[in-house]
């Protein structure tokens, strides 16, 4: 029996490393907060129109949190847009390079990339602290630094996702 | 200082820095080389090129395409395009124009439309005998009528960044995207005549009936999309909204096809869709400030101006300039760069600006379909799995009529123009 399920053992693909599975773990925490974003998204702009036209009252707070929500959206969001490969550039000229050539400049572009997030997550926090008692227009008890925030820290989760990226691709191998 | 700032962002994209990030990283440079204003005012730019209400209507529209393609409507909409003009010779060709003008009326991306329509009548073309590649060709062209054709995410954009109304600019794209629709169609008649195109299949009242039927819903879309923004009811984001709703309700309650798992995975990919797009609407906020503080497009303007004022002229010039940037650059990316450089110069040769809306839109779909950079054409090339040289060597009779639109358009104003001062003078 035992030799039976030690043969079942050998087959199985090899087990996810820890940092694999802690990136994984980490990747769906962002794919649930954006998801959550993207539904209250909705919710807010038909609470919107629902007042406007069956309760005949224009809700005061609608389009300045809506506009915060799609702040977070594009930040948090754009996390998740790194860890998928999914920014809009141009690798279609890239792909004329030869092999190395195309390595080597990507990874310049990988470093290029985590030095402005890096400057992001700094000058990202300077404004925070600068904006901590600025509060939103429609309700005062929101401080807009709440919604800078996104900045900075969005800055320091893509620099998480891209630093490892970048040492798989100098190393040659493929993303995990 | 400002043709450095350029520079660096060509070199930074072109070695693979996600334009987004090109675009910061310039910007950031030239503030650590020349001082002035402190760094943090980058961040604060990127917050106010985010924060602005129109732009929520892209996410939205995003999500309600996702939503309407994994609903089973895509697949409603080609049997009733196939119902009603099937039964001309090159049927099915036709059908492919005629349900990508429909599903432009409820999708805002011509990448969605070739993903969703793409995957289900391009194997049916090539079974009934179409070159693979006329059919790749034919679907990736009549695709970029999405973004003549409301809703329009480029459009969103433009109003946004030429601070003009979306409902408008939505109203101005009707009458070109019925010409180009109908200019391809001919051509596909002309084909169909010449190379002998099967018939598919003979009209039926009772069949067109049935079609209608099942695809009832469907129909029912554009007119709450166009319907409640055009009476002026509601916004083009509130319009985006309730086409999520519907779109939800159509897939989850009416047809049932669409379950947890669909609806979990459509929202991750409008997520990333939605970010790639507004990182870039954020940062170039960002070289906006740098290029306004510069007086970049003022300097622009004059310099045209020295030039020529003749409308005809900077007509012409924008054009060429604005084919050649959307052969390079991905057409979100195209219009935030350019439009706030090129708006001084078009508000003062007394070009309207829902007109020259309508032009950049028209020249971002060309450029979709011309390489190097061919967003839509190489989607094309992908579901039908063909080389992107036959494919474009089909296309070209296509584009040729994506030219012919634009010509018209853009020296007879009236045609985009007309529909919006009838219905919001």
């Amino acid at each position: 029996m035992d030799a039976v399920v030690e043969g079942r053992e050998s087959l199985r693909a090899p087990r996810p490393s820890v940092l694999t599975r802690l990136y994984a773990g980490f990747a769906l925490i962002v794919e649930i907060w954006c998801a959550l974003l993207m539904v209250a998204m909705a919710l807010i702009v038909l609470l919107g129109v629902w007042y406007r036209y069956a309760v005949q009252r224009a809700l005061p707070w609608y389009d300045e949190f809506a506009e915060f929500l799609l702040v977070w959206l594009t930040f948090y969001g754009s996390v998740l847009a790194t860890r998928r490969g999914g920014h809009i550039g141009f690798e279609t000229l890239l792909d004329y390079a030869p092999r190395g050539v195309r390595r080597a400049l990507l990874v310049v572009a990988d470093l290029v990339v985590l030095a402005i997030q890096g400057a992001l997550v700094v000058y990202g926090w300077r404004l925070v602290q600068a904006a901590s008692f600025d509060t939103a227009i429609s309700l005062r008890a929101v401080r807009l630094s709440w919604v800078y925030a996104a900045i900075p820290i969005s800055g320091a989760l893509m620099f998480a996702i891209g630093l490892p990226q970048l040492v798989w691709r100098a190393m040659g191998r493929q993303r995990p | 200082m400002s043709l450095a700032v350029v520079g660096a962002i060509v070199v930074l994209s072109v070695i693979g820095v996600p334009i987004a990030f090109a675009l910061i990283g310039a910007v950031l440079m030239a503030l650590f080389v020349w001082g002035g204003t402190t760094p943090t005012v980058i961040p604060l730019q990127l917050f106010s090129g985010a924060a602005k209400f129109p732009l929520l209507a892209i996410p939205l529209f995003v999500l309600a395409g996702g939503m309407m393609n994994s609903s089973g409507i895509s697949l409603r909409i080609i049997n009733l395009a196939s119902a009603m003009v099937g039964h001309v010779r090159g049927g099915l060709a036709m059908v492919n124009v005629v349900d990508s003008m429909f599903f432009a009326e409820i999708s805002g991306s011509a990448v969605a439309d070739v993903a969703a329509l793409g995957s289900v009548i391009i194997p049916a073309m090539v079974k009934k005998g179409y070159t693979p590649a006329f059919t790749a060709a034919l679907t990736s062209v009549t695709a970029s009528l999405a973004i003549i054709i409301p809703p329009s995410i480029p459009m969103i954009l433009y109003a946004v960044m030429a601070e003009t109304s979306v409902t408008r600019l939505f109203l101005a794209g009707f009458a070109p995207g019925v010409i180009g629709g109908g200019l391809m169609m001919a051509v596909v008649y002309y084909k169909a005549r010449k190379y002998g195109f099967p018939v598919d299949e003979a009209f039926s009242v009772r069949r067109f009936g049935r079609a209608f039927r099942q695809a009832g819903w469907t129909l029912l879309l554009p007119v709450i999309i166009l319907g409640g923004m055009f009476g002026g009811v509601v916004t083009a984001t509130e319009a985006a909204g309730l086409a999520v709703l519907a779109a939800f309700l159509i897939g989850v309650f009416v047809y049932r096809e669409m379950n947890f798992r669909q609806l979990w995975a459509v929202t991750l990919d409008g997520v990333t869709a939605t970010a790639s797009v507004m990182m870039i609407v954020a940062a170039s906020a960002v070289l906006g400030w740098y290029l306004t503080n510069e007086q970049v497009p003022q300097q622009f303007a004059a310099w045209m101006l020295h030039l020529t004022a003749n409308r005809i002229l900077v007509l012409l010039f924008l054009n060429v300039f604005l084919l050649i940037a959307g052969m390079f650059l991905h057409s979100a990316a195209a219009i935030l760069l350019i439009v706030p450089i090129v708006m001084p110069l078009v508000r003062q040769v007394g070009i309207d600006p829902t007109h020259f809306g309508i032009i950049v839109t028209l020249n971002l779909a060309i450029g979709q379909q011309t390489p190097p950079v061919a967003s839509v054409l190489l989607t094309a090339c992908a579901v039908a799995k063909q080389p992107v040289g036959t494919v474009f060597r089909e296309a070209i009779p296509f584009i040729i009529c994506l030219l012919i639109t634009l010509a018209i358009v853009t020296y007879v104003p009236a045609i985009p123009l007309f529909l919006p001062r009838l219905l919001q003078p």
